[in-house]
């Protein structure tokens, strides 16, 4: 029987929400914290770090029979043709037009205190003290009926105490600590969003999983070639789509110029990322085993963290995909 | 128990998930464990984080595969966190800040509540008095016994130590605490 101490204190079930947020993120190679690696490993010598990188090597020629072993980095296109393989051995979670796509996420994202959401319109702005919120947020969206959004925040955090105390002098007008948005329409009656491309049913159905042209007509719809990675990541975060037209999305991203992929040795994730121009670097972080896109993220990156204010290498939105699947209504939840 | 220690097969390390579990079950009697030592119910909660952060950081050194096991082990961290709270008079959150992690301020309503759960209610003013005379191994002993009214299993797990051992070990606290004052309405019952 569970105790009930958990409930009676929601600084607990808060506490018990971001741990478990925290692990699933280590686990699988991620990190919601604001910089990507410990402090104390930035303060670390070089000549530590040389002396410890001569042993790894060392280490790996004496014993590479044995132990976790790193895999072999595959090129992007190779990478992308083995997961769109396994997308397309899965069956097709795909709705009706009275039928409802789930999906369930932990959002994470840097704010400047003093500014709205999302806007970092002056300088000022930009450099404002951030806060770290997170939200768990549910969707139910469909084609011909009026969807719902029910978002919770469960956690904020800070980087310096003096972010805190501007941010409790300022959060009672600022965030809803738990929401629900009913109503919500689909951008038209009947149609389904490939990328920023609006299909009906019948036409998404019969989209030729054709690599070359998928990316020719993203590329139409969003101009540039990064605006054809941010689709894809679109569409396979959070749209029902086909399984073998989400394999040759898989494959599409490989025609994107700049994207690189890694696979850290010993974990199922891979990671495909995308540096702009701009300074923030996108990155998406798939499952090679089920081929689900697990997390994106977006990180900051040299001036552009500067610009902000922020340690480069911070994650600036991250989030963490937990669960997608069709039901018959809105608030209903997939078995 | 020695020879469950001492296996040579590796157990594979936790999952988030099984920590998550872990968290779900042991939180709360960990929130009461902490609240009942520290004096501040800010800490307890600072306590309670810092040891599941910890336990996530050392998940690969995880001894055994039962909830019993596992529970003993996180324990044993707890009471690290806590010796080390006591040397330095403040809850060290460092694995939790690894994490990335920050956490608000209690509400009046959870202080106070955590405060009613530190409290040692079920003891007369008098067995209090005798109480805070004992060592803090024999406080320790009792309100895992008295307070918490841990079974010896379950207490034996907690203390990392046999069933054998802590049914001695409560049996030498209580005879201490009689030495001290005459308690026997309050403490009946309570034989090892």
């Amino acid at each position: 029987m569970p105790d009930p101490l958990l409930d009676e204190l929601p600084i607990m079930r808060e506490l018990g929400t971001q741990l478990s947020v925290a692990f699933h993120a280590d686990e699988s190679g991620d990190s919601i914290s604001t910089a990507e690696q410990p402090r104390h490993r930035q303060r670390m010598s070089l000549t530590f770090v040389a002396a410890v990188a001569a042993v790894s090597v060392a280490c790996s020629l004496f014993f590479s029979g044995g132990g976790r072993q790193r895999r072999p980095v595959p090129n992007l296109a190779v990478g992308m043709a083995n997961v769109a393989d396994v997308a397309r051995s899965q069956p097709d979670v795909f709705p009706s037009d009275r039928q409802f796509f789930y999906l369930s996420a932990v959002v994470s994202y840097l704010e400047p205190i003093r500014a709205r959401p999302a806007t970092f319109a002056s300088v000022a702005q930009l450099k404002a003290p951030k806060v770290h919120i997170s939200l768990r947020y549910e969707t139910w969206s469909s084609a011909a009926r009026e969807g719902l959004t029910r978002s919770h925040v469960i956690h904020t955090s800070f980087g310096s105490a003096s972010a805190r105390r501007l941010w409790n002098s300022e959060r009672h007008a600022r965030l809803t600590p738990v929401a629900e948005l009913a109503g919500i329409r689909p951008p038209e009656p009947h149609r389904y969003l490939l990328g920023d491309i609006l299909l009906t049913r019948a036409q998404l159905l019969s989209t030729p999983p054709n690599p070359r042209l998928l990316y020719r007509r993203l590329l139409a719809a969003g101009g540039t070639p990064p605006s054809v990675f941010s689709q894809i990541a679109d569409t396979l975060a959070a749209r029902p789509v086909p399984s073998r037209l989400r394999a040759a999305l898989y494959e599409t991203i490989s025609r994107v110029p700049g994207a690189v992929l890694s696979e850290p040795a010993g974990r199922d994730a891979s990671t495909v990322t995308l540096s702009l121009a701009n300074g923030f670097r996108e990155a998406l972080v798939f499952n090679r085993n089920t081929a689900q896109l697990l997390k994106e993220r977006t990180v900051a990156t040299g001036p552009q963290a500067k610009k902000l204010n922020v340690p480069s290498g911070t994650v600036t939105m991250s989030t963490i995909f937990q669960q997608r699947g069709v039901v018959g209504s809105a608030g209903q939840l997939p078995r | 128990m020695g020879v469950a220690r001492f296996k040579t097969s590796p157990i594979p390390a936790l999952t988030g998930e099984e920590m998550e579990r872990m968290y779900e079950e042991n939180a709360p009697s960990l929130l009461r464990f902490f609240a009942r030592r520290v004096s501040s119910p800010e800490s307890a909660v600072d306590l309670v984080a810092e040891t599941f952060a910890a336990g996530w950081q050392s998940r690969s050194q995880a001894r055994g595969q039962s909830a019993e096991e596992r529970r003993a082990w996180l324990f044993g961290i707890a009471r690290h966190r806590l010796a080390d709270f006591r040397r330095r008079g403040y809850a060290e959150q460092s694995a939790y800040s690894r994490l990335g992690l920050t956490r608000r301020s209690l509400t009046i309503d959870e202080f106070e509540r955590i405060e009613q759960v530190a409290s040692l209610g079920k003891l007369s003013g008098a067995v209090r008095a005798g109480f805070a005379r004992l060592s803090e191994s024999d406080q320790e002993v009792l309100l895992l016994r008295i307070v918490e009214e841990r079974d010896y299993p379950e207490l034996a797990a907690s203390l990392d130590v046999s069933e054998t051992a802590a049914r001695a070990r409560v049996s030498r606290a209580l005879a201490r605490l009689r030495r001290l004052g005459d308690y026997s309405d309050d403490l009946e019952g309570l034989n090892a």
